[in-house]
């Protein structure tokens, strides 16, 4: 018994001295102890691969490019909090991407990593630019985001919160978890790869708070051929709520309330499953386009114009076709179901709604 | 073997027999086997107690009185809705209930009694204030008990304070009513407002969406004057104050999804000497203040909640008795603000300006102290 004991205490050691190399350093003045930099740029360019860099609390004017594992922290327990900010001059830095444009970023993620981010606030104020701007962009990268505040990435309704996007053909895998993403313009987290990268991005997005109520067109959670899970995020006063384009992702459990559509799933093969959506008068789920069985079941929607929506109205994306619609409950909506043939409709159940199906004009 | 199956067939035979004279009745035509009414107020005067009554799709321009047990619902499944509506002169009909600011015009009225259940139906305020009412209710239970779900109340609104639902004790009788899986929205006071004025009043509130997108000044839901209950497992959103705790007695607010309104923004929780629990709710403070706390509280708790996107999580000056810890708070200003004796920690902050700060009475504060006794109707 305390042979075994001794031999997992000495495993034990073993780890803790091969990774002390990698351990901690810290950016600012308030960990004297620790190794530290000026700057988050200086710390993350410094450190050896796998580093854990805590930043001080403050102020942090600076654009942050990531190259190397490692994971940025504000310090635990903190009284105040680190804040990544815009530079005097603006944001100059920027990335281009031939299937989105010009990006501006923040924070740029450019290692297949991991690289861990959390208990930063990252705030965009200021920043506006041409294109697009993004608190935080995970390019070709691999890791997780979390307790983040990231706030006010605004410029003509193309600010992004987090910005995670594959383009070449090696699979990455990004976690949002446990964030604040409020004040963009454009999109909450947007999941999205370029043709080499097809489905090469997994991107989880839990249990976050995303409230897009800055923007006039703006998107809490927007997958382009992208996959994942989507659950347990409170997404408030959104244009459009999730927009999956296409994508295999699977959204569940997540409350919605949005302007214009609780949910847009363009095609796909995606699982849209007990979400609670406040329609706000408005649009519930939105479909589109020809579907490899994508289900919306066990929603819960109410307060809609209609809950429930696959005809095309003159976008030319297409009637919805090949969606599995079944065990919804819609409640005060002006119509259920507004759906094309060619889709499984049935067992929903309705209740104080003026006309519960109707088929495309 | 044979003879107990017997007896058990017997048995329930008589059941069957026994309650068939207070089996179905319509009101409408869709149901032409059935004994039915052309009004919901005809149906619910003329049935036996104890009846069910399947409403027809359409819309009743009718005040509603109950004053006996009784189930109220739209016909289940069928391809349109049953719509309480305003009566072309305007909600004329009143009760007066002296403790809660005298006559109060109502759609439907359940009176001294229960259980009365209402399902499936959507009461539509529209043109409630055509009398140039300044008060009114969606659904009113008065010294009454029963069950609402699966509603879409809509659009309680008149020259100030619409509510969706009321429930009030003004006799010693204890009641209780739940209201479930229902949308309440365009209220401009209160989704559900409560209160005792008289014996225990117990209100839950279960799985509903409620939405108070319609005025400045909203509350999705009140406990006043000793009212108890459980708030559960609902979407609120699009109020300026959503939870307003005014009662000595316990409230529970629990798991629920909360978000302060985008314009009109306030405050989202207002409690005063409340003994509540606020436990495992999810919350987005919308950049405003999260919980502005008042009064000698007895043992009210708020643990175990995640709030994001606040300016100041938890305003606690001259209030005393509140505990506040096991929350995690991302991406706010300031965490706390407390003089009292309250327990403020241990709490988890991400992203926070200042865990803590002194408490201050300025300006702020007395536009709030201001603003408040019209919510509370001045009592």
């Amino acid at each position: 018994m305390s042979r075994l004991r001794f031999a997992a205490f000495a495993t034990l050691v073993g780890f803790l001295t091969a990774s002390a190399f990698a351990t901690n350093y810290a950016v600012g003045t308030c960990l004297p102890n620790v190794t530290s930099y000026t700057t988050i740029s200086e710390a993350v360019s410094s450190v050896p691969s796998g580093s854990t860099i805590e930043v001080c609390p403050g102020n942090y004017p600076e654009q942050v490019v990531i190259t190397q594992p490692l994971t940025l922290e504000g310090v635990p327990g903190a009284t105040s909090d680190a804040v990544i900010t815009v530079p005097a001059g603006g944001l100059t830095q920027s990335l281009n991407f031939d299937f989105v444009g010009s990006v501006t970023y923040q924070l740029l993620v450019q290692t297949s990593g991991p690289v861990n981010v959390t208990n930063l606030a990252i705030d965009g104020t200021g920043g506006a630019g041409r294109g697009y701007v993004a608190g935080i962009v995970y390019q070709d990268s691999s890791g997780t985001a979390s307790n983040l505040g990231v706030r006010n990435q605004t410029g003509g309704g193309l600010g992004i919160g987090l910005l995670a996007l594959t383009s070449v053909a090696a699979p990455q895998r990004v976690t949002v978890a446990n964030s604040v993403f409020r004040g963009f313009d454009g999109v909450g987290v947007f999941a999205i790869t370029g043709d080499a990268g097809m489905n090469m991005l997994t991107a989880n997005v839990q249990t976050n708070t995303i409230n897009g109520s800055v923007g006039t067109n703006s998107v809490g959670v927007d997958y382009a051929n992208a996959t994942g899970v989507v659950q347990v995020n409170q997404i408030t006063d959104s244009t459009y709520g999730v927009i999956l384009f296409p994508s295999s992702a699977r959204v569940q459990s997540n409350t919605i309330s949005a302007k214009v559509f609780g949910a847009y799933i363009y095609s796909g093969t995606a699982a849209f499953t007990n979400n609670e959506i406040d329609a706000q008068g408005s649009y519930g789920v939105y479909l589109q386009g020809s579907a490899t069985n994508s289900v919306v079941q066990n929603n819960i929607i109410g307060d809609s114009s209609t809950a429930i929506f696959g005809c095309d109205v003159g976008s030319g994306m297409g009637n919805a076709s090949g969606f599995t619609v079944t065990g919804n409950a819609i409640t005060d909506a002006a119509v259920g179901l507004e759906m094309p043939s060619g889709n499984t409709l049935t067992p929903n159940n309705y209740f104080a709604t003026d006309a519960a199906v109707q088929f495309c004009m | 073997m044979f003879r107990p199956t017997f007896a058990a067939l017997a048995a329930a035979a008589i059941f069957l027999t026994a309650p068939a004279f207070a089996a179905n009745y319509a009101a409408g035509t869709c149901l032409p086997n059935l004994p039915s009414f052309e009004t919901i107020s005809q149906a619910v005067s003329s049935v036996p107690s104890g009846s069910t009554i399947e409403v027809c799709p359409g819309r009743y321009p009718e005040q509603i009185v109950i004053t006996q047990p009784l189930t109220l619902e739209g016909v289940p499944n069928a391809a349109s809705d049953a719509v309480i509506v305003v009566p072309s002169g305007g909600l004329s009909q009143t009760v007066d209930i002296p403790d809660f600011g005298g006559l109060i015009p109502y759609q439907v009225l359940v009176q001294a009694t229960g259980p009365v259940n209402l399902i499936n139906l959507a009461i539509d305020g529209t043109g409630a204030d055509a009398g140039g009412q300044i008060t009114m209710a969606g659904i009113i239970y008065l010294d009454a008990s029963g069950r609402a779900a699966n509603l879409a109340l809509r659009n309680q609104q008149c020259q100030l304070d619409g509510f969706g639902v009321l429930a009030i004790t003004t006799a010693a009788a204890a009641q209780t009513v739940s209201v479930e899986n229902s949308v309440i929205r365009g209220f401009d006071n209160a989704g559900m407002w409560t209160e005792s004025d008289g014996g225990p009043m117990t209100v839950n509130l279960t799985s509903n969406i409620i939405n108070g997108k319609a005025a400045t000044l909203t509350n999705a839901f009140v406990y006043s004057l000793r009212a108890t209950g459980t708030v559960q497992s609902n979407l609120i959103s699009g109020a300026s104050v959503p939870v307003l705790i005014n009662s000595s007695q316990p409230v529970r607010v629990t798991e629920n999804t909360i978000s302060e309104s985008s314009v009109n923004k306030f405050v989202t929780f207002y409690l005063t000497s409340a003994s509540a629990t606020i436990a495992n709710n999810r919350v987005d403070l919308g950049g405003a203040t999260g919980f502005w706390l008042f009064g000698g509280a007895t043992n009210s708790v708020i643990q175990h909640n995640t709030f994001g996107n606040a300016g100041l999580v938890m305003r606690a000056c001259g209030a005393s008795g509140y505990t506040f810890n096991f929350n995690t708070i991302t991406d706010a200003a300031t965490g706390f603000m407390s003089d009292g004796p309250n327990t403020m920690a241990p709490n988890n902050y991400y992203a926070v300006g200042n865990a803590e700060q002194s408490c201050t009475y300025g300006r702020e504060s007395m536009n709030l102290a201001r603003k408040l006794p019209g919510f509370l109707r001045a009592r």
